[in-house]
């Protein structure tokens, strides 16, 4: 199945990209996903996602289908689910 | 919310415009005038949130930013100006916005929004608009709105991104809710353009007028987020955090 990510500000620049299409294997779950895009893209991704435990970062807001989800309740992806990751941004 | 003299003819001249919207009127318009509005910094978003509201006919704006222009706040901190270079950003704030509106009544405080003076600057106010840099000083205003259930708009700016939501205290997603903590990655510089800070900006100010004038429906629950790159628009829906201050959890569905 093919599921959308989105990246926005600073992961996005980290990343190098705003969108992307990973394709995973049925019955993949949101940690799943975090797990292969750490293997993607290192610590372009896991630094400003997960901390040294590997546990998602407090300030990391996790959207599936945007809606806004825990990264505890490991939901279960579906075909063509778009899963935006958000960073903590400001003002100045 | 206070109440101030009945609209001046004057005003109602200046004001016709946007009293010809649907749902907003005399009534509206008045409900501004008795407003009060905290501006958090006055930087590329809250200097033109402030201009906006100014120009929209709030009663009355507390402003809060410390220090003196720099050259390199003049590419989006458009109540700065090159011939107040080196003096206070509020003086030259407060000059630009009574130029705008000479019946604004503002109180201009050298100093940013920390804890030792949210609780006072919050709880004069009808609803605070936070455009501050420092999470310090978005978690002093949140915790501040939250004693005193004063509705919060939240604005802020990336490179060409942003991201704008309300906060109702109590019923929706809170800035604890969202970051419980300082974000580890975030850093006080970053790229970005006037014409995007100016862009969240006017939304936000948008979303106060409406808050006061109980216009539309707010981005409470809500996070509006935009890449002025693509030109994607999209928004998310929040939910309140179990065991965060806001108690927002309990009135709800939680995370």
């Amino acid at each position: 199945m093919i599921i959308n990510v989105h990246y926005t500000a600073q992961l996005k620049s980290s990343v190098g990209a705003a969108d992307e299409e990973i394709e995973m294997s049925q019955g993949k779950r949101l940690k799943d996903l975090v797990d292969d895009l750490t293997q993607r893209h290192g610590e372009a991704f896991s630094k400003y996602v997960l901390d040294e435990q590997g546990e998602l970062l407090p300030a990391v807001v996790i959207c599936l289908n945007d809606q806004q989800v825990p990264l505890t309740d490991n939901a279960p992806l579906t075909e063509g689910a778009s899963v935006m990751f958000l960073t903590a941004i400001s003002g100045g | 919310m206070e109440q101030r003299p009945p609209l001046t003819e004057h005003e109602k001249t200046v004001y016709e415009w946007q009293m010809w919207v649907p749902g907003f009127g005399l009534e509206g318009q008045q409900r501004l005038k008795n407003a009060t509005v905290l501006v958090s910094r006055l930087g590329g978003l809250g200097g033109v949130v402030a201009y906006e509201l100014a120009a929209a006919g709030v009663g009355r704006l507390i402003l809060a930013h410390a220090g003196n222009v720099k050259p390199s706040d003049l590419n989006r901190q458009l109540l700065m100006t090159h011939d107040w270079l080196g003096k206070p950003r509020i003086e030259s704030a407060k000059r630009r916005l009574l130029e705008l509106n000479p019946r604004l009544d503002i109180v201009a405080v050298p100093e940013n929004i920390s804890e030792d003076n949210a609780d006072a600057l919050v709880a004069e106010c009808d609803v605070v608009v936070d455009c501050a840099p420092l999470f310090e000083e978005r978690f002093a205003m949140n915790a501040a709105s939250l004693r005193y259930g004063i509705p919060l708009v939240e604005c802020a700016m990336y490179d060409m991104e942003f991201q704008l939501f309300t906060v109702i205290p109590g019923r929706t997603a809170c800035v604890r809710c969202l970051f419980p903590e300082r974000p580890a990655h975030w850093r006080r510089q970053f790229p970005v353009f006037g014409a995007v800070s100016g862009a969240v900006a006017c939304l936000g100010a948008v979303e106060a007028i409406k808050l006061i004038a109980g216009l539309g429906d707010s981005l409470s629950g809500r996070l509006l987020i935009a890449d002025l790159r693509s030109m994607q628009f999209r928004q998310v829906h929040l939910q309140p955090r179990c065991g965060c201050e806001c108690g927002a959890a309990d009135a709800g569905d939680s995370l």
